[in-house]
């Protein structure tokens, strides 16, 4: 990662007072994963300990990865009512649907507690558009097709 | 944060005072704008586009509308408004002619839009999906009505009024008062609904003790779970020393099986804003923050664009209403974690620390935020502040039971017919709720068991159903009113199961800090698990049983404390079921595999 495009993020956060957080967003939101480098630069600019910085990338795994995370984000949601209606066989369906030909590197499945739209349980989740079970395979089958 | 404020060009300063609104004429201007908005010379249809109507296609919809209105050369303004809370009928499409009630229409998918573009060109209605009939709705805010027509054209009258529209029946939406009804993202329309008034009453004509004085009276307790009394801990941040001071919102929903903070945000985020800035200038806070939970895109957006234009009209900024009040809103995402509602981990989480929860020998009303006093509540109770404000503490006090005033969001869910965002008095019982709103069970199935608020409210007995939604009867019978996300469980669901699941659930969700949480629900999900596949012990129920004491006694904070509601809730309402897990090794409803 360019280091010049952390000081940009960092500048536009100049005025919140505890931004990390809200840094950590914006360099998981360009490069899809927080490079360990920016963590440390990250640091030094902010006179954070690394340890500090790591440990809040590692509390709050579920936003942030050390690691590229595939293009397209799918989020199979293990809320309550999903569960109710069977969102453990809605994750074996979908992770079917992504292995079929293959491995996929281009996605990452995730499971979630809740995206808050439970009439359409079981919910899942594809790049922030909410779809019930049978949209979001087909979903998948297009997002593949465009390769 | 970036704000308007700043962006703007200083050449553009006049024109920016210029809008400011400083005193109840120009309130009563931007009333007028928006008036003019919600009954425009053209036709205005309106669409739900929070998440339950996403999820059902009104983004084509939308723009299968538009594309429709434009062929057929129809004089018409497509609006995105957000949930009504009919959420098993989306996507609901509402139609207002200029003149004409209002009618609202029920599951318009993409291939009935034709029809319905037909019907409007035409004049008609398109009698097969209409919901019903408006020509007037009650104004929650001031008590006064505002009119869409005043006659009813006799076609229009083969179609429910409001008034009979069962689905309201049992209903008083003040949380939800714009939910629907407006486009989140104007101003006016919040202001012509009766928004800002309120702040217009407490800044100019009341002290802030008298505001807390007034919340003190009207009985609002907090809604975010722990149901303590607001007004008490307005007063209690108010007194606290320190220079500084904050207001918080707490939109970390983390509860599984609610959503409803996240769809009043995208409905109406402008009623929480002037909720935080009467509390603020009550508590004597001139910076406010709202938590929103991670991955809330859209919502984010919302809050942010209203942010911006609170601070063009000047409900925020310095000198709001030339009152000498200065204030101001952040809004700040999380980054997960189920723990981060909890105040202390919250405000971790805020100054930009991993959100772990502290002890709370320090109360945060003292030390809070950056060690300032600060002072926390959730979405629905700084929604329900302007109301309370305008209308007064007699009106709202009337609502509710003795104990628990006023009003509670909920929303159904689960194995139920009609799944729906619904707002009812304190007082209605669980039954009223689930065959009046959530109409019924699916037929085939039985009631079993009802969530109330979240896990650690534990879970009800069908035999429970006739307990009313109240803060002290739910607590009596073991549960708790919670944030209000009720799930409705039926004879198809394993309770064990149901314990593991939600034990699973906390475990992942413990922070670790402590030791009897981290441990605790590990080896409680351990025992479960064991029951559940068939290899569980006699004593496996005391163990579980001992476990609970253990945790309830010395977890830190509340995650750990309340972890063990629904083993104990389970245990009490439905021994035998574990019974027969463990001594025969059969699982009743067949859910788990032995």
């Amino acid at each position: 990662m360019d280091m010049k495009k952390v000081d940009e993020i960092i500048e536009k956060h100049q005025a919140e007072k505890g931004a990390l957080i809200s840094i950590l967003h914006d360099i998981q939101e360009q490069e899809g994963y927080v490079p360990e480098e920016a963590l440390s630069y990250l640091g030094d600019k902010l006179q954070i300990p690394l340890s500090e910085t790591f440990r809040v990338v590692t509390y709050f795994d579920r936003s942030f990865s050390l690691e590229p995370r595939g293009k397209h984000t799918i989020k199979v949601c293990q809320g309550t009512t999903c569960y109710l209606k069977h969102a453990d066989q809605a994750l074996i369906e979908i992770k079917e649907e992504l292995d079929k030909n293959g491995e996929e590197k281009d996605f990452s499945l995730e499971k979630v507690r809740c995206v808050g739209c439970c009439n359409a349980a079981p919910v899942i989740e594809i790049d922030g558009e909410i779809l019930d079970k049978d949209s979001a395979k087909n979903t998948i089958i297009k997002l593949k097709g465009e390769k | 944060m970036i704000r308007i404020l700043q962006k703007t060009p200083s050449s553009n300063l006049k024109v920016r005072n210029k809008m400011k609104v400083k005193t109840i004429h120009d309130l009563n201007k931007l009333k007028s704008e928006g008036e003019k908005l919600l009954r425009p010379r053209n036709i205005r249809i309106q669409i739900g586009t929070a998440p339950c109507a996403l999820s059902k296609g009104a983004k084509d919809v939308t723009e299968k509308l538009k594309k429709e209105l434009e062929q057929q050369k129809v004089d018409a303004v497509v609006v995105p408004v957000g949930c009504i809370g009919i959420c098993y009928e989306e996507p609901i499409v509402e139609v207002i002619a200029p003149g004409k009630p209002k009618l609202t229409y029920k599951r318009i998918t993409t291939d009935k839009v034709p029809s319905l573009v037909k019907a409007i060109v035409k004049g008609k209605v398109l009698k097969q999906h209409a919901l019903y009939r408006t020509s007037q709705e009650d104004l929650i805010n001031n008590g006064k009505t505002f009119k869409y027509a005043s006659k009813t054209p006799p076609d229009f009258k083969k179609i429910p009024s409001l008034k009979d529209f069962t689905f309201f029946h049992p209903q008083l939406r003040v949380t939800l008062r714009n939910a629907g009804l407006i486009n989140p993202e104007t101003i006016e329309e919040y202001s012509a609904r009766g928004g800002y008034a309120a702040l217009y009453k407490a800044l100019t004509k009341m002290t802030p003790d008298k505001i807390i004085e007034d919340i003190m009276k009207s009985g609002l307790r907090g809604r975010g779970g722990g149901g303590f009394p607001t007004g008490l801990k307005w007063k209690t941040c108010r007194e606290a020393k320190g220079k500084e001071k904050y207001v918080l919102c707490n939109c970390s929903e983390g509860d599984p099986g609610i959503g409803m903070h996240k769809n009043l945000i995208e409905s109406d985020p402008h009623s929480i804003l002037e909720g935080l800035i009467i509390g603020g200038y009550a508590i004597g806070a001139q910076e406010g923050y709202i938590y929103l939970h991670y991955g809330n895109a859209s919502a984010k957006k919302k809050l942010q664009k209203a942010i911006d234009q609170a601070n063009v009209y000047g409900f925020l900024g310095e000198n709001i209403f030339n009152s000498g009040f200065n204030f101001s809103i952040t809004v700040k995402e999380g980054a997960g974690g189920y723990v981060c509602g909890e105040s202390t981990a919250l405000m971790a989480s805020l100054e930009g620390r991993a959100g772990e929860p502290r002890p709370k020998y320090i109360h945060t009303a003292e030390k809070g935020l950056w060690d300032s006093p600060t002072n926390l509540n959730n979405v629905e109770t700084w929604c329900n502040v302007p109301p309370i404000i305008l209308r007064g503490v007699n009106w709202y006090s009337k609502i509710g039971t003795k104990g628990s005033k006023g009003t509670k969001v909920i929303s159904l869910s689960g194995n139920i017919n009609r799944p729906c965002l619904v707002e009812v008095p304190m007082g209605t019982t669980l039954k009223e709720i689930i065959t009046n709103l959530g109409g019924g069970i699916p037929k085939g199935s039985k009631l079993k068991a009802i969530q109330v608020g979240g896990p650690p409210a534990g879970v009800l007995p069908a035999a429970l159903v006739d307990l009313p939604l109240d803060f002290d009867e739910l607590h009596k019978a073991g549960s708790l009113l919670g944030s209000g996300g009720m799930i409705i469980m039926d004879d198809k669901t394993c309770m064990v199961d149901i314990a593991k699941y939600f034990i699973t659930f906390l475990e992942e969700e413990s922070c670790g800090r402590c030791v009897p949480c981290r441990e605790g629900t590990k080896r409680m999900r351990e025992v479960l698990n064991g029951i559940s596949i068939g290899i569980g012990k006699e004593e496996d129920i005391i163990l579980l049983q001992q476990l609970s004491e253990c945790l309830t006694k010395t977890s830190l904070c509340d995650l750990g404390k309340s972890a063990p509601n629904i083993v104990l809730s389970t245990l009490r309402h439905f021994k035998e079921e574990y019974q027969t897990h463990i001594e025969r090794q059969v699982c009743p409803v067949k859910r788990c595999t032995m």
